[in-house]
């Protein structure tokens, strides 16, 4: 469960004000909002990599800003990232970029158990055969499914895909938001997906959360959002084809 | 903020960034792997260049002294005073300074560039800490590899003020070795290389410093690159006359 208690950070031409939100535990999650509504610091904020100037931010009822780094990164090792531009170490072939979080964590594993664990991830996200290849070989929808592969290693109990489709064309856009479907029935994780595009996801979806200028205006159950009376929210459903 | 409050900031941050380096020093046997790799890089991208910039310096440095000095010392001790001035001061200032010129660029603009591209916040989320994953494999690998490289540098720089004292100065090669054997102490090799530890460690904790607190888009990579270079030579500089002082004339 991921809990957001007036989560507050300001910066100079920017930031989040009082941000409340309850994302339940297992269910499918969709944080909207515009371009610069503050999506992507607010997903920094719950990974612990900016820490707001007020409020608290709960995994699983503790407060990760109040932790000890090792405690932090006991939370952290529950998470699973897909980076808006996917961050995958380009020094390294898809084989050790995927490996990297399960072979860091437990050096002791042996190669075959390890390689027993990625390809069953490659596997599940259509990449057999390209795991000796660089990530400058891959195209961007192939990148952007080593980079799902590799938060799914380690059996994440949250996964957050930070705008999974942004900069993909529309075939592979949607290849994409399959997987992440399929990935969420398939292991019935956590699963929250930040993005300005929901036409893909507002089927699928049990929780939305709608932000802009750094403020929840919303946050529920899908079913209420459809009902919610906002010019903002209406925009959206007009877009995804429910208004 | 202004300079005053801003030096004194990032010297506190620098502080403390040494600190957790040196407190990931727990983690060497964990990445050996890492630490041999970056050996082997660290040596491939500074040793040619040392070696060229070490040859033509001893060139250098032999027809000076012999310029200077022509009517004032014996020729013979043209390679004693090389061999000297190599073994405190040329030796480890020329490698700490082509450390910071070749190996601290290399290292600052790759972090930097892993910074702005969200490599190193992905790291932090797969519970991996960046200074014990990607600095401290370096410095360890720059404290072991930077001695050899300063030893290279300077056989080089005396083997250059050699080929100049042999073919241009009417020194004999007999005349050159014993010279260079005059006032020979043991220490003067260890000090140089205490030294150019000091310029290696220095070096790269500040590059990658410089690269990992870079800020976001590709001016931060240059900017990033432009400061650790500058910082470690004029680091080099300062250290070099701190130990100079500490080993040598005290």
């Amino acid at each position: 469960m991921v809990k957001l208690e007036n989560v507050t950070k300001k910066f100079s031409d920017a930031g989040l004000f009082g941000i409340d939100a309850h994302l339940p535990k297992n269910s499918f999650c969709t944080i909207i909002g515009r371009s610069g509504a503050g999506k992507s610091l607010l997903l920094r904020t719950m990974l612990g990599l900016i820490k707001p100037d007020s409020g608290s931010v709960l995994i699983d009822g503790t407060d990760i800003y109040k932790s000890k780094y090792k405690a932090l990164r006991e939370i952290r090792s529950k998470f699973g990232v897909l980076f808006q531009n996917n961050a995958l170490l380009d020094s390294m072939n898809v084989f050790e970029n995927v490996s990297l979080p399960v072979s860091y964590r437990h050096p002791e594993m042996g190669y075959d158990a390890l390689n027993e664990i990625v390809s069953m991830r490659l596997k599940q996200t259509y990449l057999t055969g390209a795991s000796e290849k660089y990530v400058n070989q891959l195209s961007g929808g192939m990148q952007k499914r080593v980079a799902i592969a590799r938060a799914l290693v380690t059996d994440p109990e949250i996964l957050f895909y930070d705008e999974p489709i942004t900069g993909l064309d529309p075939l592979t856009a949607d290849g994409i938001v399959e997987l992440i479907k399929n990935l969420h029935t398939e292991i019935k994780k956590t699963t929250i997906v930040i993005t300005h595009d929901i036409r893909g996801f507002i089927d699928f979806t049990d929780y939305i959360m709608l932000i802009d200028e750094g403020k929840t205006i919303f946050c529920g159950p899908k079913e209420d959002f459809m009902k919610f009376d906002s010019i903002i929210a209406k925009a959206y459903l007009k877009m995804a084809g429910k208004s | 903020m202004n300079y005053i409050e801003s030096f004194i900031v990032t010297s506190g941050e620098i502080t403390v960034f040494i600190l957790r380096v040196f407190k990931s020093f727990r983690k060497i046997f964990k990445n050996y792997r890492l630490i041999i790799y970056h050996m082997f890089e660290i040596s491939q991208e500074s040793i040619l260049i040392l070696v060229f910039a070490s040859l033509f310096m001893g060139m250098v440095s032999a027809y000076q002294i012999a310029y200077q000095m022509k009517d004032v010392i014996p020729m013979l001790y043209v390679s004693t005073i090389v061999t000297q001035a190599v073994l405190i001061e040329i030796g480890p200032i020329i490698t700490g300074i082509g450390f910071s010129g070749k190996v601290s660029s290399q290292i600052s603009a790759e972090l930097s560039s892993m910074k702005v591209t969200d490599q190193i916040d992905a790291l932090e989320v797969m519970s991996i800490d960046p200074i014990e994953y990607l600095v401290m494999p370096r410095v360890v690998a720059a404290i072991l590899i930077i001695p050899f490289l300063t030893l290279i540098t300077e056989f080089s720089i005396v083997f250059g003020s050699y080929l100049i004292s042999v073919a241009a100065l009417d020194i004999t090669p007999n005349m050159f070795i014993e010279g260079s054997k005059k006032n020979f102490e043991m220490f003067q090799v260890f000090g140089g290389l205490i030294k150019s530890v000091m310029f290696g460690f220095f070096t790269v904790v500040l590059s990658c410093y410089f690269g990992i607190t870079a800020k976001t888009g590709a001016k931060a990579v240059g900017r990033a690159t432009t400061l650790s270079v500058t910082v470690s030579a004029i680091a080099v500089v300062i250290l070099d006359y701190i130990f100079t002082r500490m080993l040598f004339l005290w």
